[in-house]
C-alpha cells in the first residue's frame, strides 16, 4: 500500500473495517506520533494526488519487523481464546 | 528508552514539532476539504464542512503535545516563569512574603531540632529506655546525704550515679602556648556514671574505681568535640604527655583512630573543687565536655547530665521518691 498521510490511513482502516473502525483524530496523532518516536515509522513530507502538502508515513524496517511479531502474537492470542471458547461450548 | 529521549528531546524543539503539527493538521483539513468539494461543496462550504468533519482543533493539538512530549515538565517550566515574573512585579509583597517564610522555616527547623534531639531522639547511651532522672520531689536537685541513702538502700536501682555542673577554664600550659584561656562546660560525675552509659573511651581509659574518691589526682575525660577543637585530636603535647604517663604503654606517640571521648591527666592544671563538694562527698572525677558555640553539643552534655538511674526491672514501688532527679546540688566556691 505504500507510505500514507493520516487522513488515508484513518479512511483505509475505516473503509477495511466497514466502518466498525473509525479513528477520530485525536486517537490518530498520538498514535502516529508514538510510532514515529518510537522508530517504528517514518514521515516524510510530500504532496498529495491533488497537489496538497502532506506527511505521508511509511513503515521502517524496525516497524516492519515489529508487525510481524505483533501479528504473530495476536493471531496466537486470537486463536487461543478461539480455541477455549469453542471448547467450553 | 528510545522514545524517551525523543520526548525529551521534543521539548527543547517545540517550536519546531508545533510548526510541523500546524502543517499536518492543515493539509489534512486541506484533504477533508478537497474530498468535500469532489462531492459537489463550494469552495467555502467544504471548508466548514472539512471542520466540522475534523473536530476540535485545539483538543487534538493538546493530545498530540502530551503524546509527543512530557507537557508536565513545558507546563512547569511556564509555571515557574510566570510566577517569577508576577512576584518580581511586587517586589514588596515578594519580599515580605519570603521573608515570613524563611522565619516560619527557620523557627520550625529550629524548634525541630530541639525537640528531635531531646524529645524524639533515644539517649545515646546503653539502656537507655531505662534510665531515668531522679529530682527531690520532682523538682529540685538531691541532697548528698539522700543520693548515697538512696544508692546503698534502694532496690530499684541496678545504678545509681551522681553528676554536678561544672565549668571550669582551661588554658595552656605554658607561656609558648598561645592559645587563648576558654571557659568550658563539663560535669563532675561518680565513677560509676560513665559505665552505667555504657560510654567507651577510644584512647585511655575511664575513671577507675576510687578514683572518685577525696585525695584523688584529678581526672578528666574529655568529649571527643573538645579534644578535636582544642588539642586537634592529636594525643600530643602537655596534655597528652601526662595523659601518656599515667596510662603507662597502652599508649604511645603514634596518630590514634578517632576517638569519642580522651582521658588524661589533668593535673597540672589544678581545678579548686567547691569545698562543699569535695568535703566528704566522693566527686573528684571530671567529666569535661566542651561549651563551643555548637547548640547540637550543649544539648547533648546537657541529656548526659540528666541520666543518671538505670532501674532494675519493675521493682520500682520500693522507692516512693521515683521520678525525680538525682542530682547534688550546685554550689559554686
Amino acid at each position: 500500500m505504500g507510505p500514507q498521510h493520516s487522513y488515508a490511513i484513518a479512511a483505509r482502516l475505516q473503509q477495511v473495517s466497514e466502518d466498525l473502525l473509525y479513528l477520530n483524530q485525536g486517537t490518530l496523532y498520538p498514535a502516529l506520533v508514538r510510532l514515529e518516536q518510537q522508530g517504528r515509522i517514518k514521515g516524510t513530507w510530500s504532496k498529495t494526488e491533488s497537489n496538497r502538502d502532506a506527511k505521508f508515513y511509511a513503515l521502517t524496517k524496525a516497524g516492519e519487523k515489529t508487525l510481524k511479531q505483533e501479528a504473530l502474537r495476536w493471531r496466537r492470542i486470537a486463536g487461543l481464546v478461539e480455541r477455549l471458547l469453542s471448547e467450553g461450548a | 528508552m528510545r522514545r524517551f529521549f525523543k520526548r525529551v528531546a521534543s521539548l527543547f524543539g517545540a517550536v519546531r514539532a508545533e510548526n510541523e503539527l500546524e502543517r499536518e493538521i492543515e493539509s489534512h483539513l486541506g484533504i477533508l476539504q478537497d474530498n468535500f468539494e469532489k462531492s459537489g461543496l463550494s469552495p467555502a462550504k467544504a471548508k466548514l464542512a472539512a471542520r466540522r468533519s475534523y473536530g476540535n482543533v485545539e483538543s487534538v493539538k493538546e493530545l498530540h503535545r502530551e503524546t509527543r512530549s512530557y507537557m508536565w515538565v513545558e507546563n512547569l517550566v511556564r509555571d515557574v516563569g510566570y510566577g517569577w515574573r508576577s512576584l518580581s512585579h511586587t517586589p514588596g509583597f515578594t519580599c515580605v512574603a519570603a521573608i515570613a517564610l524563611a522565619l516560619g522555616i527557620g523557627a520550625n527547623t529550629a524548634i525541630f531540632g530541639v525537640v528531635n534531639a531531646v524529645v524524639l531522639q533515644p539517649l545515646a547511651y546503653r539502656d537507655s529506655d531505662r534510665l531515668v532522672t531522679i529530682l527531690h520531689n520532682g523538682t529540685g536537685p538531691v541532697a548528698t546525704a539522700n543520693y548515697m541513702d538512696w544508692r546503698d538502700q534502694s532496690h530499684a536501682f541496678e545504678t545509681m550515679g551522681a553528676a554536678d555542673y561544672w565549668s571550669p577554664n582551661i588554658s595552656g600550659d605554658d607561656r609558648s602556648d598561645s592559645r587563648p584561656a576558654e571557659h568550658l562546660f563539663g560535669l563532675k560525675v561518680t565513677q560509676n556514671m560513665l559505665p552505667m552509659l555504657g560510654v567507651q573511651p577510644l584512647l585511655g581509659r575511664l575513671f577507675a574505681k576510687g578514683e572518685d574518691r577525696e585525695g584523688s589526682k584529678h581526672e578528666v575525660v574529655l568529649s571527643y568535640a573538645l579534644w578535636q577543637r582544642r588539642f586537634n585530636g592529636e594525643p600530643s603535647g602537655f596534655f597528652f604527655e601526662r595523659c601518656i604517663r599515667r596510662t603507662g604503654s597502652s599508649m604511645s606517640n603514634k596518630r590514634w583512630p578517632v576517638p569519642a571521648l580522651c582521658f588524661a591527666t589533668w593535673a597540672a592544671t589544678p581545678i579548686a573543687l567547691p569545698s562543699a563538694i569535695t568535703g566528704s562527698f566522693p566527686l573528684t572525677t571530671f567529666l569535661a565536655e566542651s561549651l563551643p558555640n555548637n547548640a547540637n553539643d550543649y544539648t547533648r552534655s546537657f541529656a548526659i547530665e540528666g541520666v543518671l538511674s538505670g532501674i532494675a526491672d519493675n521493682s520500682l514501688g520500693s522507692l516512693p521518691v521515683l521520678g525525680t532527679l538525682l542530682m547534688l546540688e550546685a554550689r559554686q566556691g
